[in-house]
């Protein structure tokens, strides 16, 4: 589905690229991890397989190829749902209830009125929003904010799922929500999540794409990259991860397994 | 063919992306009244974020700008502010034609057309604030007004003069504040600003 | 008001307002004013529009009158410029406040203006109350941080840019990030519409659009043969 071959881009006033030489592809139903410290270029990534550097970026320098099913990549609301890092930029901002936030781009798209209603229903009742429908878009907290977010952004039924940051404000209950979205999304649809917690990714992605200082340094799968002797410092690694390579360090050797296994027999209140 | 010309030009500075940063314009300029109230300066300065819309994105973005801060301020604040929308349209239009001329590349330029500004915005308030308001607006500069209408001048020429005194120097404030602000926008940001890019 | 009338009747009746200020017929002026000040009782906004009579037109009335007067204007002129002040703003201040924004915004989508204009429109008011916040905030910073608002002119004036700084930043950099966001809300799609709330002109918007258009048509007529 995404085709990204030497993609390199610098922005317009900066004299580093941002991102240099990356490529990799996406399946059509895979989910994909993009993690990588502060300033590794996981944004800029997102806004490339978005379409969005060229058009909103233009004095920057960019290299390469980024394709989408085929076509060179454009910013297509149809076709991509992308969640951005900050809820207050994402929502509308001109809408009057939860429930005509998420129908807003499926009314800007022009779908029938029967279907805006049927899929504005669906996603309150994914995403448990029955009690904030007729909520203020502008009175709901950071979390709520960013839940409806991806109600909106799943309504339009994307091929494409780009999510920058989305665990950020949410709690467990809204996480556990959202991994289960995720996996729904994922019968129809790539899913593309870039975060610094792996905590609530963990056993979800496919693949995982690790970018250091604009550079990919890893693609595979997620256990490959902590059985790998790559420097992981400054990740945001799941615990169960930390403990084995704090184990490991001390020469206790175990597999992630058998650590997972390890940690499983602890009783969950704990 | 001009028409067509015209109708793409304007089409391209108001598209979709564009008009949240048309309404940070909008919402600088409400807000400008709020900063100059809170801080006690004799000046409107209610044309910041016009000015800024027109030279960061073009004239037709600065009239849209203009025209929809007054319709806000009409809502929000004062409804009479929405006789004014001509004269904020021809601001924005003007501010994104002298930049697109290079009339923000020095500080001096940028007084020098906010001076003429205040001009042309003199020429065109004038009208509408003898016809609307018989020339008083319960403003600090009515006392001009009267000034000139005792001198034995017509309402329209005193409303004129009386602008004349008071908006060069605001629209000369509020271009220069544009210039700095500008300037001191960080590169990332001004860079993502299509007229900047431009040049 | 139970039943708030269309926006478009609200400013059909603000164009008419403008006529009837334009022609300057007295009867109809008087007529206008007397059908303001009875629907000015029924708004719910009935608090803020009568203080704005009160504290803004009813002053700038008597500020004109008394001027005039003082400048040797002949006092049928003055109580001219007066009742046309009066007139423009008065049923402005009614339109305004008796019209709420949510059915600004249904009355432009139910007349199918374009996407971008009505998305503008609602922003810019959201925009506004966003930036007074960070106004706020900004205020309260530059204050600990030494900023006086009450120290000397040319103090206050150097402030000028310290206060306005911060905010624009932040504005600016909100209005890039959300125009990118805004790629993805469909605004540009080419192609009908559709709107799940609308807002259809009632049959008494439609009594009010058609007495409006006879008594425009009477009082051109009046003034035709007036000149």
């Amino acid at each position: 589905m995404i085709h990204l071959r030497d993609f390199s881009f610098r922005y317009p006033a900066s004299d580093r690229y941002a991102l240099r030489n990356v490529s990799f592809d996406v399946g059509d139903r895979e989910i994909i991890s993009v993690i990588g410290p502060s300033g590794a270029g996981k944004s800029t990534l997102g806004y490339a397989i978005a379409g969005l550097l060229a058009k909103h970026f233009r004095g920057g320098v960019l290299e390469g190829i980024v394709e989408l099913s085929g076509n060179l990549i454009s910013a297509d609301p149809t076709r991509i749902g992308y969640v951005f890092q900050e809820t207050g930029v994402q929502l509308s901002g001109i809408t009057e209830s939860v429930a005509e936030e998420i129908g807003f781009s499926l009314e800007q798209i022009g779908l029938p009125e029967g279907e805006i209603r049927k899929r504005i229903d669906e996603q309150i009742s994914i995403f448990r929003l029955e009690t904030l429908r007729d909520r203020h878009p502008g009175s709901l907290s950071g979390g709520e904010s960013q839940i409806v977010a991806l109600a909106a952004e799943a309504a339009k039924y994307p091929e494409l799922f780009i999510l920058d940051e989305p665990s950020q404000a949410l709690d467990a209950r809204n996480l556990r929500l959202l991994r289960e979205a995720v996996q729904a999304w994922r019968r129809s649809a790539a899913v593309i999540i870039i975060d610094e917690n792996n905590e609530w990714l963990d056993g979800l992605a496919d693949r995982t794409l690790f970018l250091n200082d604009g550079r990919q340094v890893f693609f595979g799968p997620f256990q490959e990259l902590v059985n790998s002797h790559l420097d992981l410092a400054g990740l945001d690694l799941p615990s169960w991860i930390e403990i084995q390579r704090l184990l490991n360090r001390h020469t206790v050797t175990t597999s992630y397994r058998q650590s997972l296994r390890w940690l499983k027999s602890f009783p969950t209140s704990h | 063919m001009a028409f067509s010309a015209v109708r793409e030009r304007f089409l391209n500075e108001t598209k979709g992306a564009a008009i949240p940063l048309i309404a940070v314009g909008i919402g600088v300029n409400l807000v400008m009244g709020e900063i100059t109230s809170l801080l006690r300066i004799p000046l409107y300065l209610d044309s910041v974020g016009t000015v800024f819309i027109g030279v960061t994105f073009g004239p037709y973005a600065g009239m849209v700008c203009g025209l929809f801060s007054n319709v806000a301020a009409g809502i929000l604040v004062n409804p009479p502010m929405i006789f004014f929308a001509p004269v904020a349209m021809i601001i924005g239009a003007f501010s994104g034609f002298v930049a697109s001329r290079g009339g923000f590349s020095s500080y001096w330029k940028a007084g020098f057309f906010g001076l003429l500004q205040g001009v042309l915005t003199a020429f065109a308030s004038a009208p509408i604030a003898a016809f609307v308001f018989g020339g008083l607006t319960m403003g600090g500069t009515d006392f001009l007004v009267l000034y000139f209408r005792s001198m034995g001048n017509s309402i329209l020429n005193s409303v004129f003069y009386q602008g004349l005194a008071a908006d060069p120097l605001d629209k000369c404030c509020s271009y220069l504040l544009v210039f700095f602000a500008i300037a001191r926008l960080p590169l990332s940001l001004r860079s993502r600003l299509p007229q900047l890019v431009k040049r | 008001m139970r039943h708030p009338v269309h926006p478009v009747t609200a400013l059909s009746f603000v164009l008419f307002s403008f006529l009837v200020a334009l022609t300057a017929i007295l009867p109809a002026q008087i007529g206008l004013l007397t059908a303001v000040g009875i629907t000015g009782v029924f708004i719910g906004e009935w608090k803020k529009f009568w203080k704005r009579i009160l504290f803004y037109v009813v002053p700038l009335d008597c500020l004109l009158l008394f001027v005039n007067i003082l400048l040797g204007v002949p006092s049928a002129e003055a109580f001219r410029y007066a009742m046309r002040f009066t007139l423009l703003v008065a049923p402005l201040l009614l339109a305004v406040l008796s019209t709420p924004t949510g059915r600004i915004s249904l009355a432009l989508r139910t007349a199918n203006v374009p996407p971008r204009i009505h998305y503008l429109f609602l922003l810019s008011l959201e925009m506004v109350t966003m930036l007074r916040n960070q106004l706020e905030r900004v205020r309260i910073s530059q204050q600990l941080r030494g900023l006086q608002l009450g120290a000397n002119p040319i103090r206050r004036w150097i402030s000028l840019f310290p206060m306005l700084m911060p905010v624009l930043l932040f504005a600016v950099s909100q209005g890039l990030e959300k125009s990118m966001a805004v790629e993805f809300k469909g605004l540009e799609r080419t192609g009908p519409k559709t709107y799940l709330r609308k807002l259809p002109l009632a049959g008494r918007d439609k009594a009010h659009l058609t007495l409006l258009s006879l008594l425009s048509l009477a009082i051109v007529i009046a003034w035709g043969f007036r000149r």
